[in-house]
């Protein structure tokens, strides 16, 4: 059940009715049936899927642990059982996330060696249906382990709540990447939420159709430049593969966001403030900043949870920036089995590796040239290198195969023909003028809400939440009928999956 | 204190109730708005529906639904001029049985036709019939209603496709990038914008088809099952409500044994409910049909084959069923036939006129134009005029003797009057109370309309022919010598 689908749509209204009309109490086991259902039918080929087993099966585990965690105390004698604990439950989540996620390509990683010594290669003929979402539910199921093993949170008694807490619909699916500590007090006091209340009605739907904006206008209408370009690459010169790359770090933006935005807007509906996923991570000033900007969720996961466990920052430089490379490089597998996500994974940690080694040559540098480098011109500068930075990275995100990856960015440094871009040469990569002109004004639109995002450090909906109410309704009206007229939908079309539905 | 903040409180929710009810109200507003400009504006289906809710009630005496056949064979002008039979074509192209069950049963809701006529082709159709343009075209024009509903559930195989196709706005919005002022302006133009097009559309091209030739004998071949099940569901709704129906098959360039063999089983299904059952096919000498000239395409009838197979359709249908001569009727309620009629007339009129190349003959047409036309001249080189042209413009009026002259002349009921242009050096004019013709040195084009003719860098005389009454450009061309050229 896609977000941008009107069995989403059907079910959402259900959803925000029942729950209006159901006594405040009720609430939240009406969450919990609907995000049950949410999950279990998500697919209506294979309704109530086998492998809802799997996120019952993550739900039990964590519970239990964390329930008998918590009685163990935690020094003296009992301190190793607590430890057991732990590893029992992290062995039980992530040995599903491996054994769902990784199988085949840990197979293909050490078949050559097998064959190398006269061994039958292991067959990698079968095909292992993942569970949807099972990197986001599992992620925030070890979370919440860790967090009550170091008994920054109660465990969670109430096996209701830690179930809602788990697979509460917005964000099963894509994230965001809850917290016990930010989710579960919220759940527990959805009988407080008001049934009327204007401002917080106007931000989820502002948020929703903002989402679907980024989702349906820009993200799938780009997509066409994207998969036209490097789907045949090999009839682009380098003006179209470099476009086509801005294109796709668009594109992923968009898509990715937009879910996460249209999760955050359906939660505000219910009286709930989930994560913001991201913060206008395309303005950043370096690739450490795009990380905190960028699936705010994830990065916060891994730096609480990989990066600070391993000593974080505060050790020699050596270690701290081997600290980084490994989370780097956790990140890249979390998004996916494949040598091109840890290469992309890698390329960002040695990013922040050399940002960091060649800092201090740079603050002299600017010194000795008098740089001023709280001028827009200075700041402008960084930023389009740190979006180029960013962006080669995505080409390896993008292509699965290295080796086309690689001819992908030496094409971008063929001859090129910068004509291209005034005569009219990119209205012939998959869109025409007409789509062209809009995509344009979409995404300006989108600049001009990343920067507002930025400078006020607000949610989008927040942000028109200060606005005066004759220009959030032309907002609203706009983004509607944007939305309505010329976002990728309809019998002709399929409705397009979000990309980061697939880790 | 305390009732103050009640009443504080009372006076918030009150003020935020009414924004937001306004706001819901506003959104319907521009939603009613949007849908008018998406809407699909073709005459195939979709515009015919809104002229048909536009008829008077209880004024149709025969109803004719179907394929495109019936929308571009049966010409509702010719059946009322010749038989004196107010009619109306609810078609749509490839139309299956079950949109025009639907249709029926949607159109019965406000006239009460003496007689059904049923197209067959329906039953010759046997791959998947339910492909987006076939629903689009059959389904779209219909208002909201359960026949609506029904429709589209009939059309679709599963709950997504319905869904699909019930919430309109998915297909409509997908015409954003053929937008245009017409549809802004909700000014329809040529050929549907008259609230007397009974659903008619008459084609003018002309294909060089041969007779189509068949075997004697065929046996019977049973039609697809669902094609089957709402045929039989329209035989029986007929029958249930006392509607007398015929069902025909018009005359098809493309007629195969194999058609012949699905409209025999139809043929028999039809006999089993005492209806007649009609393959004009068998009546092409009868009917005297020019393969060579009387088709438009393989399927479709041209202006000069409609004609002649509407006059005969009229002669059977005044034979073999009781219909009345409404031309002598004076309540008024028939009008709008008369009209239908006269459009036809004058779109045929205009098409004779744009299709003459020969300047002495287009000078000979121009001189007969009835006062409903409307003639504007521009001169803008006299080195190659005929004398034919010369004595033209000075029967009119039109001095030529002076070259890129900046005057410019319309001619309206045989009086000459010169149009001086505007500060924006435009030469305007308004036309049937409504229209406005503008002339510029770049080019004619109507400010509503968006229709645009380039003038400039023309030699000869430009001449530009409207059509007051179907509120239409006839012609616009360049005479230059004895040549006629198309703007």
């Amino acid at each position: 059940m896609l977000f941008n689908s009107l069995h989403f749509a059907l079910f959402f209204l259900v959803v925000m009715a029942v729950f209006y009309v159901l006594p405040p109490r009720v609430r939240v086991w009406w969450i919990l049936v609907a995000s049950l259902f949410f999950y279990c039918f998500e697919s209506r080929e294979n309704p109530i899927s086998e492998q809802s087993i799997y996120l019952f099966t993550a739900i039990g585990v964590s519970y239990v642990t964390g329930l008998i965690m918590g009685l163990v105390p935690s020094e003296g004698r009992f301190k190793i059982l607590r430890v057991i604990l732990l590893l029992e439950g992290l062995i039980a989540d992530f040995g599903m996330l491996f054994y769902f996620k990784y199988t085949k390509f840990f197979i293909e990683l050490i078949n050559p060696s097998i064959v190398q010594r006269g061994g039958t290669p292991i067959s990698t003929d079968f095909n292992l249906l993942m569970p949807i979402g099972i990197s986001f539910f599992i992620f925030t199921s070890t979370g919440y382990l860790i967090d009550v093993y170091k008994r920054k949170i109660e465990p969670e008694k109430n096996p209701f709540y830690y179930a809602l807490f788990t697979c509460f619909f917005p964000c099963i699916m894509s994230g965001p990447i809850e917290r016990a500590d930010h989710l579960i007090p919220q759940l527990k006091k959805l009988h407080e939420v008001k049934v009327i209340n204007v401002d917080r009605m106007s931000n989820g739907i502002v948020l929703i159709l903002w989402g679907l904006f980024a989702k349906m206008v820009i993200a799938d209408r780009i997509a066409m430049i994207v998969d036209n370009v490097y789907g045949h690459y090999y009839n682009f010169g380098s003006v179209e593969i470099i476009f086509a790359s801005i294109c796709y770090s668009i594109q992923i933006y968009c898509d990715f966001m937009s879910y996460s935005t249209i999760a955050m807007g359906c939660s505000k509906m219910m009286g709930i403030d989930v994560f913001d996923n991201f913060d206008a991570p395309y303005l950043s000033q370096s690739v450490q900043e795009f990380w905190r900007r960028w699936h705010i969720s994830l990065s916060s996961w891994l730096r609480d949870y990989v990066y600070i466990p391993l000593g974080g920052s505060r050790c020699s430089k050596i270690r701290k920036y081997l600290n980084v490379m490994i989370t780097f490089l956790v990140s890249g597998i979390w998004h996916g089995a494949g040598i091109n996500f840890i290469i992309w994974g890698g390329i960002h940690g040695a990013l922040q590796v050399i940002d960091g080694v060649t800092s201090p040559l740079r603050k002299k540098i600017n010194e000795l040239t008098h740089a001023k480098t709280d001028s827009f011109g200075y700041k402008f500068g960084r930023g389009a290198v740190t979006f180029i930075l960013v962006d080669l990275a995505w080409v390896f995100f993008r292509v699965t195969d290295f080796n086309l990856a690689v001819e992908l960015i030496k094409r971008m440094f063929y001859k090129p023909d910068l004509w291209l871009l005034f005569n009219g040469g990119l209205y012939t990569l998959g869109l025409d003028q007409k789509e062209f002109n809009i995509l344009f004004m979409a995404v300006l639109a989108l600049i001009v809400m990343d920067i507002a995002k930025k400078k006020s450090q607000k949610p989008v909906g927040d942000i028109m939440l200060d606005q005066p109410w004759w220009f959030r309704w032309i907002v609203i009206i706009a983004l509607f009928f944007a939305v309505l007229t010329f976002g990728i939908y309809g019998p002709a079309f399929d409705a397009s999956g979000f990309i980061y539905l697939q880790f | 204190m305390k009732v103050k903040e009640v009443l504080f409180s009372v006076f918030k929710s009150l003020k935020n109730a009414i924004r937001a009810v306004a706001f819901l109200l506003l959104v319907a507003f521009l939603i009613n708005i949007w849908v008018g400009w998406l809407k699909p504006k073709h005459f195939d289906g979709n515009l015919m529906m809104d002229a048909f809710y536009a008829q008077q009630e209880n004024s149709v005496d025969v109803l004719v639904i179907g394929s495109s056949h019936t929308f571009v064979d049966v010409n509702t002008g010719t059946l009322w001029n010749e038989h004196g039979i107010p009619s109306f074509v609810i078609g749509g192209s490839l139309q299956p049985f079950w949109s025009s069950y639907y249709y029926l049963k949607e159109a019965v809701k406000t006239q009460t036709p003496k007689l059904v006529i049923l197209e067959a082709l329906a039953c010759n159709i046997e791959e998947d019939n339910t492909f987006p343009g076939i629903i689009f075209n059959n389904v779209y024009g219909m208002r909201w209603g359960m026949e609506k509903l029904e429709s589209i559930r009939a059309s679709v195989f599963d709950t997504d496709g319905f869904v699909d196709y019930a919430l309109f706005f998915e297909d409509y919005h997908n015409r954003y990038p053929e937008l245009d002022m017409l549809d802004i302006s909700g000014d329809l133009g040529d050929s549907v914008r008259q609230e007397y097009w009974k659903g008619f559309y008459d084609y003018f091209l002309i294909q060089d088809l041969s007779e189509p030739e068949f075997t004697e004998e065929v046996l019977p071949e049973p039609m697809v099952n669902k094609e089957e099940y709402y045929y039989r569901l329209i035989l029986d709704f007929c029958q249930e409500n006392d509607i007398p129906l015929l069902i025909m098959v018009s005359p098809d360039g493309g007629y195969t044994d194999r058609a012949r063999a699905h409209y025999a089983y139809a043929s028999e299904i039809a006999d089993e409910y005492g209806v007649n059952f009609v393959d004009f096919n068998n009546y092409y000498d009868e009917i005297g049909l020019d393969f060579s000239y009387d088709f438009a395409d393989l399927g479709h009838l041209n202006h000069f084959g409609n004609r002649k197979f509407t006059e005969y359709l009229g002669d059977y249908l005044t034979e073999n069923y009781d219909l009345p001569d409404r031309r002598n009727d004076e309540s008024g309620v028939y009008d709008s036939w008369d009209e239908n009629y006269h459009y036809l007339e004058n779109r045929f009129d205009n098409y004779v006129l744009s299709d003459t190349f020969d300047v002495n003959k287009y000078l000979g047409r121009l001189v007969t134009l009835s006062d409903e036309y409307e003639v504007f001249v521009t001169i803008s080189d006299l080195t190659y005029i005929t004398d034919e042209m010369r004595t033209y413009l000075g029967i009119n009026g039109i001095p030529s003797a002076r070259p890129y002259d900046e005057r410019r002349w319309v001619i309206r009921g045989g009086n000459t009057t010169i149009l001086y242009p505007d500060e924006n050096g435009l030469y305007y004019e308004e036309i049937a109370g409504e229209h406005h013709l503008a002339i510029s040195l770049n080019g004619t084009f109507f400010d509503d309309d968006d229709v645009f003719i380039e003038l400039e860098n023309q030699t000869g005389v430009e001449i530009v022919v409207y059509d007051t009454y179907n509120q239409t450009v006839a012609d616009a061309v360049v005479i230059f010598g004895t040549e006629v050229w198309r703007l």
